[in-house]
């Protein structure tokens, strides 16, 4: 029998954490799977899955089988090295993002006082990602859409930072717990409060980032016919499909303890409100997708340049000022 | 010595008028080399092109070039015959870049050339058929113009009828003669370029290697359909791009041509009815139409006061139909998931109803010639003012949700501009046209059925764009309840349960002679033209697709947008692929 005491305590508990969250996150795709077509259902006066299971709630267990069990195909003329590296790379950084989250008092992977750094560091990793399938398909939409998504990415991580660094300046450090535990309990002790624009212009640059509708000129259906992964079938499309929901998962949770105090709330404070809320976040995300049509994409871009990173600029210099001055 | 009929007839530029008879307004006779000429001087005076019909008769081939006027209500029909040992007409695509199609499609269907065409190629057959063509008639089944066309028939015009004078006058202007170069090598022939211009392509079918990259190496060349979500259905746009900019775009037809007019010729007069709802399966009363109105102004049938009536509600109902179902489609487009499940909601009922009436859900064949199948049954009026009432009610909400919103403002606001002078020289009709500003609708200026007792107006926005297009839709719906209540009404006055006069059987003969009729569809200008030889099958069967002549004008229009912009083009124009490929 092993001797876990053997075990250096931090390497256990990464251990133990990442198996956790490989869990968390699996089981959260089907969750949101399932959300996301019941939403849309609702939204569109039609029930949404309805078959599999009482109210359809094995629908996305039925979809994730399907997905492993269909073949994979790559395009002949694919540069197959890429294109297979594409999916998992896009996958792989996902963990590292859920580490440094904070889901409760002391519900954390690692702790890190650049938890904040580490999270926007590696969500770039999407970028390289998207840009290798859309090459390595071989094919036109494909590269259209890598090339959408590279501009897109790009783009909007400057406002991202921006308003990030906003809250960091009034916070003094780049510790998610810390951050947490500068917030109270109520809503007006959040710092969304102190931000809102902060706020509204993360959230939306949140939505840009990970590719949802409005913003998702890369895989621009009725454009693109699917952009980026038109190639990928079976499990490449799960991978990026996983990835691009645990990505919204990442950024609602970062949005919840940047501006919404985090597992704090009134009462009892605890996870629950950190899901409550991270969950709120997500509903709004997927309203959004089941009800605008899609941005053109120089007007994506555009937004962007001439709207949301002037405000956040004017944002930060503001609150570089009031917290010098205060 | 008929033959020599015909062309005295050309050489003293003989005008004929017989719109009681055919439809057709008026007829001018001229000789080939003029069509040119003749071209030039319709557009300056004002004249849209509608279609380029072929007629193959003992004589040769006819060719008959359809005009129509958006004021002064008139039809123009330029009519001139090639012999067929030198089967070729000058090209009249420089003047009417609408006609490219309309010859190409007739280089298709006949043994015809078309000199100086700028683009020869096979639009609606495939590529290794071009020694084939369909509508080409035996030596033996060829029948002369004037077993068609009887020369009693003929009413000369006086030279104070005003469309007369006016065609007249437009070639007494110009009376140089051309000869005619007719050199059969001129079919195929591919634009002089130098070699290395030409896309390099090993696979790839005739479209793609010979489409021909402007002038540099760094630009895309995409095949947009015929499988993307975006062409609905299986139209295929062969685009260069320079980045996401459309720097040419060129519609490759074809995909579901299923040769109706070929189809025509082969069956009865009756036999053909089913044909016309497969034609534009979203508005297929609209055909049903058409070309009972064609039969019946060939066989001079008399359709009872209710059946007229029921018609119009119907064709109302499928207008509706047709529209969500656009609206819906061109939001998906956009990007907007949700409308169409909106629009189906309504658009379910509408269909739910038709189907009690007419027994299919989509691809109706419900008219035929004298009235309808059926009479309605006892509930109808009732049912159907509750769904019109309920859409009334719903259309609000869509402005609210959808019409409003910024993002799809900024869609389709000052994109694809479509101004009038485009739509004549390429025959746009319909809300494209509607939508440039001019209200031209065929329900208003040439009524047909009881559509000029009853009361509504013709929404004509001018912003030239896709959201003019898009507003024209939106209101066409609230004025096709208003047709609906309306007619209802009448319904209810006209309840003599009568429908048909007399069921024409199966021998059903109508005499010799031809027909033309225009409805207006959901897309814009409906024309069937009809000729017979007084057999039990049409002689000649030509479909004017208002789909076909829309889509022509994308290529002009889409230069110069963005991919996202070109395909919201696309869907501003309502296609119906079918449609435009018969």
């Amino acid at each position: 029998m092993m001797n876990f005491a053997a075990i250096p305590e931090p390497a256990l508990r990464l251990v133990l954490c990442i198996v956790a969250l490989a869990v968390f996150i699996g089981l959260n795709g089907l969750l949101l799977v399932y959300m996301e077509r019941k939403i849309a259902g609702h939204i569109q006066r039609r029930p949404g899955p309805f078959e599999v299971g009482p109210h359809g709630v094995l629908t996305p267990v039925a979809d994730a089988l399907k997905l492993v069990g269909k073949q994979l195909v790559a395009p002949e003329g694919a540069d197959k090295w890429l294109f297979w590296t594409a999916p998992i790379l896009s996958f792989m950084p996902i963990f590292v993002l859920f580490l440094p989250i904070e889901f409760g008092p002391n519900l954390f992977g690692v702790e890190t006082n650049l938890g904040l750094l580490l999270i926007l560091a590696f969500a770039g990793f999407n970028v390289l990602a998207l840009c290798l399938a859309g090459w390595g398909s071989n094919n036109k939409w494909g590269l259209l859409g890598a090339a959408r998504a590279v501009s897109q990415s790009v783009a909007y991580e400057i406002p991202l930072l921006l308003t990030v660094l906003a809250v960091a300046f009034m916070t003094g450090t780049l510790d998610l717990g810390e951050i947490t535990a500068m917030q109270g309990a109520w809503p007006w002790q959040w710092n969304v409060v102190t931000q809102p624009l902060a706020f509204v212009i993360f959230f939306t640059c949140a939505v840009a980032e990970t590719n949802r509708a409005p913003f998702d000129v890369p895989e621009a259906e009725s454009e693109l016919t699917a952009g980026f992964h038109t190639e990928y079938s079976g499990m490449g499309f799960g991978l990026f499909f996983l990835a691009e929901y645990a990505e919204m998962i990442v950024v609602c949770s970062v949005a919840t303890i940047l501006f919404l105090g985090g597992w704090k709330g009134p009462f009892i404070s605890g996870p629950w409100w950190f899901l409550v809320k991270m969950y709120a976040l997500l509903t709004i995300m997927m309203w959004f997708r089941w009800t605008y049509p899609r941005v053109r994409f120089d007007q994506v871009l555009n937004i962007c340049w001439k709207w949301f990173i002037p405000l956040a600029l004017a944002n930060l210099l503001l609150t570089a000022v009031l917290v010098k001055v205060f | 010595m008929r033959e020599d009929l015909i062309f005295s007839y050309e050489r003293e530029n003989r005008a004929v008028v017989d719109d009681h008879v055919s439809g057709q307004g008026c007829s001018v006779y001229m000789d080939r080399t003029r069509l040119a000429d003749a071209a030039a001087m319709m557009l300056e005076a004002g004249y849209a092109l509608d279609d380029i019909t072929l007629l193959d008769v003992s004589e040769g081939i006819q060719g008959q070039y359809r005009f129509t006027h958006w004021d002064k209500q008139d039809r123009v029909t330029i009519r001139t015959i090639a012999p067929h040992d030198e089967a070729c007409f000058p090209s009249i695509a420089g003047v009417y870049p609408g006609a490219d199609w309309h010859e190409r499609e007739n280089m298709d269907f006949y043994p015809v050339n078309y000199e100086d065409h700028p683009n020869p190629t096979p639009l609606l057959l495939p590529d290794d058929m071009a020694e084939e063509h369909p509508l080409e008639k035996r030596e033996k089944d060829r029948v002369s113009y004037f077993d068609i066309v009887p020369g009693q028939k003929f009413i000369e015009c006086d030279s104070d009828h005003m469309l007369c004078s006016c065609a007249l006058n437009l070639h007494s202007a110009k009376k140089d003669e051309f000869p005619l170069r007719c050199i059969p090598e001129l079919r195929f022939k591919q634009p002089d370029m130098p070699a290395n211009m030409r896309l390099e392509v090993e696979d790839g079918d005739f479209y793609s290697k010979h489409f021909e990259t402007t002038y540099s190496d760094d630009r895309l060349v995409l095949n947009m359909g015929p499988q993307h979500p975006s062409t609905h259905g299986v139209l295929r746009v062969v685009l260069e791009l320079d980045g996401e900019y459309v720097i040419r775009a060129e519609p490759v037809l074809g995909y579901i041509h299923r040769m109706h007019e070929k189809m025509g010729e082969v069956k009865t007069f009756h036999q053909y009815l089913p044909n016309m709802g497969r034609v534009d399966y979203l508005h297929a009363l609209a055909w049903n139409h058409a070309y009972c109105l064609a039969v019946e102004k060939l066989a001079d049938i008399e359709v009872p006061r209710r059946a007229e009536l029921i018609r119009v509600i119907t064709n109302e109902l499928n207008r509706l139909s047709s529209h969500l179902l656009w609206w819906g489609a061109y939001l998906l487009d956009l990007g907007a998931f949700t409308p169409i499940m909106y629009a189906f909601e309504d658009r379910e009922r509408i269909m739910d109803l038709l189907q009690v009436i007419t027994g299919s859900r989509l691809t109706y064949c419900y008219f035929v010639f004298g009235g309808v199948t059926c009479d309605v049954p006892g509930d109808f009026a009732e049912r159907t003012r509750s769904i019109v009432h309920t859409l009334r009610d719903r259309l609000p909400m869509f402005t609210a949700l959808v019409t409003e919103n910024l993002i799809l403002r900024k869609r389709v606001e000052d994109i694809g501009v479509i101004d009038p002078s485009m739509c004549r020289r390429y025959g746009a009709t319909g809300p494209v046209l509607r939508g440039a500003g001019v209200a031209y609708d065929v329900r208003m200026n040439s009524p047909y059925s009881v559509y000029d007792e009853l009361d509504f107006e013709i929404p004509v926005y001018d912003g030239h764009d896709a959201m003019s297009r898009y507003m024209v839709r939106m209101d066409e719906m609230a004025e096709s309840i208003k047709i609906i209540e309306q007619a209802l009404d009448l319904l209810d006055g006209a309840d003599d349960g009568h429908i048909i006069k007399k069921a024409p059987n199966a021998g059903f003969t109508p005499p010799s002679g031809e027909a033309y009729a225009a409805v207006e569809g959901a897309r814009g200008k409906i024309g069937v033209y009809v000729a017979s030889d007084g057999g039990k099958k049409p002689y000649r069967v030509k479909l004017r697709a208002p789909g076909f002549s829309n889509l022509s004008l994308f290529a002009e229009c889409a230069q110069g947008t963005l991919l996202a912009d070109a395909v919201s083009i696309l869907g501003s124009l309502d296609l119906v692929i079918p449609e435009i490929d018969r």
